[in-house]
């Protein structure tokens, strides 16, 4: 077999039509190579059809590959309409938040004024308590009660700070004598006493 | 190729191939239609993997080479191959006395199933032989062998008609 023989058989496919013009010369004055070809025709020329079988398998097939091809572009659909969707509910959750907050407003400003007889100026923190609370009624009973406890504490206080007061003059002048006696003693001199 | 239309035309082209080429490799008839769904949808979903300088049949028989490979990963099971089972099927695909030239499918009937399969992959699908070597496990030196062989075949079988003709 000649070596331009074997390079036909290589390139040699579906037809002769893919050989380079130096093959196709060499085949018209090459008998052998011209069977090659007549063969390979004849092999082509002898295939069947589809089957309905296979017919039926790549129905089967190309309606997958059509689903597919369906879902992916619903999926690019979505993903494409998901940024407007997301800045719509970007400016839900803000519209949201607004009216929540509004509302809290309301409430607030509502309960802010407390009646007069319930003494918030004693007590701040119950006050804050009254403001953020919706039993507002309940509370502003216990902080009235707490007020009136802590009015009587001040009461005491006062009464115990007459007291204190009077123990410190004591005290004070117990201080005066004790100095009297012990002004010649600094502590360096106790120290040395004590040695 | 991103188009479907496109892929659609394709799997007509090479579903006689991919089968042949599942049954070669020892899958099991009754999983050859499941496999070569398989290998399609898998194809089609990664086409923007695609490398164009490649040849797309070739990419595809490897697709399902890959896939059979994990197939029978997963059976755990030894592949059986019915070599007989194979040729007949093979040789079914081929008229009994096409266009009043020799008897092709008796010829192909007489082929091995790594020469069908050549004759199947070459012929028909027009890939290359390193391509083929690849999907088949065989040398390039060794596809070409028996390609030539084939071809030898076929034109004594050609001859001997003509000859016979003018006898």
């Amino acid at each position: 077999m000649a070596n331009i023989c074997e390079k036909l058989i290589e390139q040699v496919s579906s037809d002769s039509a893919k050989l380079s013009p130096e093959l196709q010369s060499h085949v018209l004055t090459c008998p052998e190579c011209q069977q090659y070809l007549e063969s390979i025709k004849g092999l082509k020329a002898a295939r069947k059809g589809m089957s309905a079988k296979e017919a039926a398998a790549i129905a089967g097939i190309v309606g997958l590959i059509s689903k597919e091809a369906a879902a992916s572009a619903a999926a690019a659909n979505a993903s494409s309409g998901g940024a407007a969707g997301l800045f719509g509910k970007a400016v839900l959750v803000v519209v949201v938040v607004a009216a929540l907050t509004m509302v809290a407003f309301d409430k607030s400003s509502e309960k802010a004024p407390l009646p007069a007889n319930k003494g918030i100026n004693i007590q701040t923190e119950d006050s804050t308590s009254q403001i953020g609370s919706a039993d507002s009624e309940k509370q502003s009973e216990n902080s009235f009660t707490s007020t009136d406890e802590l009015a009587g504490t001040n009461e005491a206080d006062n009464a115990s700070s007459t007291a204190d007061s009077s123990r410190w003059q004591n005290s004070a002048e117990q201080d005066k004598i004790d100095a009297t006696n012990s002004i010649i003693v600094s502590p360096d001199q106790e120290d040395i006493k004590s040695r | 190729m991103s188009n479907e239309k496109e892929f659609s035309q394709l799997i007509e082209e090479t579903y006689r191939s991919l089968s042949f080429f599942l049954r070669y490799l020892g899958l099991p008839e009754p999983e050859v239609d499941d496999m070569a769904q398989e290998v399609y949808i898998k194809a089609y979903r990664a086409l923007d993997r695609y490398d164009e300088g490649r040849s797309f049949k070739s990419w595809l028989f490897s697709i399902a080479k890959n896939t059979f490979i994990d197939w029978t990963r997963r059976q755990k099971t030894q592949r059986k191959f019915l070599e007989q089972n194979f040729i007949r099927e093979f040789s079914e695909t081929f008229e009994d006395d096409a266009n009043n030239r020799s008897d092709i499918r008796e010829l192909i009937s007489k082929l091995s199933a790594e020469e069908q399969i050549l004759v199947e992959l070459r012929f028909f699908q027009d890939l290359q032989f390193k391509e083929i070597a690849e999907l088949t496990g065989l040398t390039v030196g060794a596809v070409k062998m028996r390609v030539m062989r084939i071809l030898e075949r076929m034109k004594a079988g050609i001859k001997r008609e003509h000859y016979g003709e003018h006898l």
